[in-house]
């Protein structure tokens, strides 16, 4: 009787012997009142996480930005509305002093007297108060400047990419009107000095800098600059397509870059990774039609004096998706972040685990069945956990959410 | 209405038939009383004949073997005033004997015999009220001021079952119970302090096997009886409803919040949570409860406090039906779910008269021995 009254005790579930995987594994949402849009998300070397996003109230439609930073268990350890009203995330990263960067893109009609489309680069410490920030903008070409990344490089200096809309640069013998040329902006470390414009390169049509790297242990310095141009340099004519090119240390490119070949591509994010000894990128974007994209990827390996593609993979999805952010783990995987289109027109987020070769490993689908839902971005924590973000339509509003899966896909060990 | 008249008549008739052979009967049975009481023993068994093989009546027939198993005794013909005692049990299985009121020799023979039921079965019904017991506080959100809280709230159960009645006072039971129970988990201060409000009615169809010791004062018009036990519990269906406040500060002027709100509200009823709850589930249960003897059977109130063992939440599913549907800021705590239980029912004992393998006679025994010195 003594056994049996020991053994029913024993199997009752108490916090002792019921796992806290809630802690290690979970989605959960963050917001504010109205509607919240993730965009971004940095996680530090202690597994803490700074997410970005937009933020606009039912009852006040002005955007404003959204950060949130958390602890490696999702908790929030503060939250706030930054910069002015009507401006856009774009990026947040974490730089050499553990200081946050934010870039946003500010409106034409935003805060202040900015007379067209600008960037705003912001420095938050660690603990969230704001150290600097800074507007930058085009007054001598007037052109609207549009920025997807900041890229710390050796010196301090703060890269900050994308692309300018007409007028950056005078272009010659383009078939209709020049919309964007590609952009690249140098921020003193201290935000001392005034931003200068380094580089705008042009002959294309449309062409976006998703992000730069600086090439390790080059002696001069070398860059890569990863993206997306209509740049007939493939011998297809103005076709999009994903884009390298190399750049000296003034900011001057190779007359030529490497593309891959196939379908129209447009490119989302760009990370660097390892690939055996070698340092390498990837980058991933969609490729196909209006109608049916798939995501579409490519591997680069830094060679000596140049960049070359390990390999350019479409992956195959049963439904048209966008891949959106990707990253990799010290195991050798990748995870790439998509939006899926479903039946009934809304988007789900679709992971995927490709192993080294970029062969599919697992899925993973998130999102409300009915709702629109957006991905903005997948990290790997420093303890393996793959953190999946993005924008979840709840039944009544909107909110960033974060999720954190293992390396399986798994809400589990 | 010639039909309706002839049912009346047949009524009637069956009716006053029945009331003349009773009273055929108890003439029968008092001119057997008046030849007992003068002797004339012999006679009385096929004075009792027929109306043993007609009448029904119980009290009657209870009269009539008491009558028997005397004359049996008296005629020393123990196997005629076993089985004549075993059918006053038959007609009244409560019988008992009364060393005042009974011939000893009557009381001694009682003795032998039991009609204690082995078996009884019972049904109830009552409302029942869910206590969820978190292991571990799992929010929605990641911000700390986000208030958690379950409310209570009445559900119902009913069921049937067995009960082993191992001597007068200790017995087990085993049941069957259909249970909806309900609770209510409430979330504030969701995305801000004062905003968003979170109302989730959680409602189960549980099947539980429950497996119960219970002790109970075996004497009385009220008995009062006690019971420890365990159950196991499966989750049939696990639906919910959950309403969602979203609450926006009201902006009077551009950047000026008040105090004002303006609430965006929502329900979505009978969500499917089967795929997040573990099924399979089990309880500790103590419970008290007075039974109230009416005739041969009772009624009984009950009160019954369930302890969950299992965590009900399931840990590796808490999360996966995200894509599934649940679209709305509300996750599962891991949590043990109590129930309290109140019912009232009713017990049917299963009387069977027999005789003991050991008869319980010692007492009497000592008492004819103690009247024969005296004599």
């Amino acid at each position: 009787m003594a056994a049996m009254l020991t053994a029913i005790l024993l199997s009752c579930d108490t916090d002792i012997n019921v796992a806290p995987v809630y802690e290690t594994y979970f989605t959960k949402y963050y917001g504010e009142d109205g509607n919240q849009s993730g965009v971004d998300l940095a996680v530090g070397d202690d597994g803490t996480m700074v997410m970005v996003g937009t933020s606009q109230s039912q009852t006040n439609p002005i955007t404003r930005t959204f950060i949130v930073k958390v602890d490696p268990h999702g908790t929030v350890l503060w939250e706030r509305q930054m910069a002015g009203d009507n401006e856009v995330p774009v990026d947040v990263e974490l730089d050499s002093r553990n200081d946050i960067l934010v870039v946003s893109n500010v409106s034409a009609t935003g805060s202040g007297s900015i007379p067209r489309a600008s960037i705003r680069l912001t420095r938050i410490s660690q603990s969230g108060t704001g150290i600097d920030s800074l507007i930058i903008t085009d007054d001598v070409t007037k052109a609207e400047l549009f920025g997807t990344a900041v890229t710390e490089i050796t010196d301090g200096s703060l890269i900050v990419t994308g692309y300018a809309g007409p007028g950056l640069v005078e272009d010659q013998n383009l078939l209709r009107t020049d919309a964007q040329d590609l952009m690249i902006i140098k921020v003193d470390p201290n935000f001392a000095l005034a931003p200068e414009l380094e580089a705008g390169q042009g002959g294309e049509h449309i062409g976006n800098i998703v992000k730069l790297f600086e090439s390790q242990g080059s002696v001069p310095q070398r860059f890569y600059t990863l993206g997306d141009s209509d740049r007939p340099f493939r011998g297809e004519g103005f076709k999009q397509a994903f884009e390298v090119l190399q750049w000296n240390e003034f900011f001057v490119s190779a007359p030529t870059g490497v593309a891959p070949s196939g379908d129209a591509q447009s490119s989302s994010e760009a990370v660097v990774m390892p690939i055996g000894l070698q340092r390498g990128y990837v980058l991933v974007g969609s490729t196909g039609q209006d109608v049916f994209k798939q995501i579409f990827m490519t591997q680069y390996i830094d060679g000596q004096s140049d960049l070359s593609i390990r390999f350019s993979k479409v992956i195959p999805t049963p439904r048209s998706a966008e891949g959106v952010s990707v990253a990799y783990s010290d195991e050798g995987s990748m995870f790439v972040l998509a939006d899926e289109l479903q039946d009934n027109n809304n988007h789900d987020i679709y992971l995927v685990k490709l192993g080294s070769d970029g062969a599919k490993e697992g899925e993973m689908r998130f999102g409300s069945i009915e709702g629109d839902d957006q991905a903005a971005a997948v990290r790997v924590l420093p303890d393996h956990r793959v953190a999946v973000f993005g924008t979840i339509e709840l039944e009544t509003q909107k909110k960033m959410m974060l999720t954190l899966v293992s390396p399986t896909g798994t809400f589990s060990e | 209405m010639i039909r309706r008249i002839t049912i009346f008549f047949f009524v009637c008739l069956v009716i006053s038939w029945q009331a003349s052979a009773q009273d055929e009967c108890e003439v029968r049975l008092t001119q057997a009383t008046e030849e007992f009481n003068a002797g004339h023993l012999y006679g009385i068994p096929a004075m009792l004949k027929d109306c043993l093989e007609e009448n029904n009546n119980r009290e009657w027939r209870q009269r009539a073997y008491l009558l028997l198993a005397e004359t049996y005794l008296l005629l020393e013909d123990p196997i005629g005033a076993e089985q004549s005692y075993l059918n006053v049990l038959w007609a009244n299985p409560e019988y008992v004997t009364d060393e005042k009121r009974d011939p000893i020799d009557l009381v001694y023979l009682s003795r032998k015999f039991t009609a204690t039921p082995i078996f009884a079965w019972h049904a109830f019904l009552g409302p029942n009220t869910s206590i969820a017991r978190v292991i571990h506080d799992v929010r929605p959100g990641g911000e700390t001021y986000t208030n958690e809280k379950y409310r209570l709230r009445i559900g119902w159960q009913a069921g049937g079952g067995i009960d082993y009645n191992y001597n007068d006072y200790l017995s087990a039971s085993l049941d069957a119970t259909f249970q909806q129970s309900t609770f209510k988990h409430e979330t504030t201060n969701l995305f801000g302090v004062d905003k968003d409000i979170v109302n989730f009615m959680d409602k189960q169809t549980w099947i539980a096997v429950p497996l119960a010791v219970k002790f109970s004062e075996a004497k009385g018009k009220l008995r009062k009886y006690t019971y420890v036990g365990y159950s196991f519990n499966f989750l049939l269906l696990n639906r919910a409803d959950v309403e969602i406040k979203n609450r926006d500060g009201q902006f009077l002027e551009e950047g000026q919040p008040t105090e004002d709100f303006t609430s965006f509200d929502k329900t979505i009823s009978n969500i499917n949570l089967g795929g997040n709850r573990n099924s399979r589930n089990s309880s500790v249960f103590l419970g008290v409860g007075l039974k109230y003897k009416y005739k041969l059977d009772y009624f009984y109130v009950d009160a019954r406090y369930s302890f969950g063992l299992k965590n009900l939440a399931d840990i590796n599913h808490r999360f996966s039906s995200t894509q599934d549907g649940l679209p709305f800021p509300y996750v599962d705590d891991d949590f043990r779910l109590d129930n309290l239980a109140i019912s009232v029912g009713y017990i049917h004992p299963l009387y069977k008269p027999r005789k003991l393998k050991k008869a319980r006679t010692k007492s009497v025994l000592r008492k004819i021995e103690k009247d024969d010195r005296a004599n």
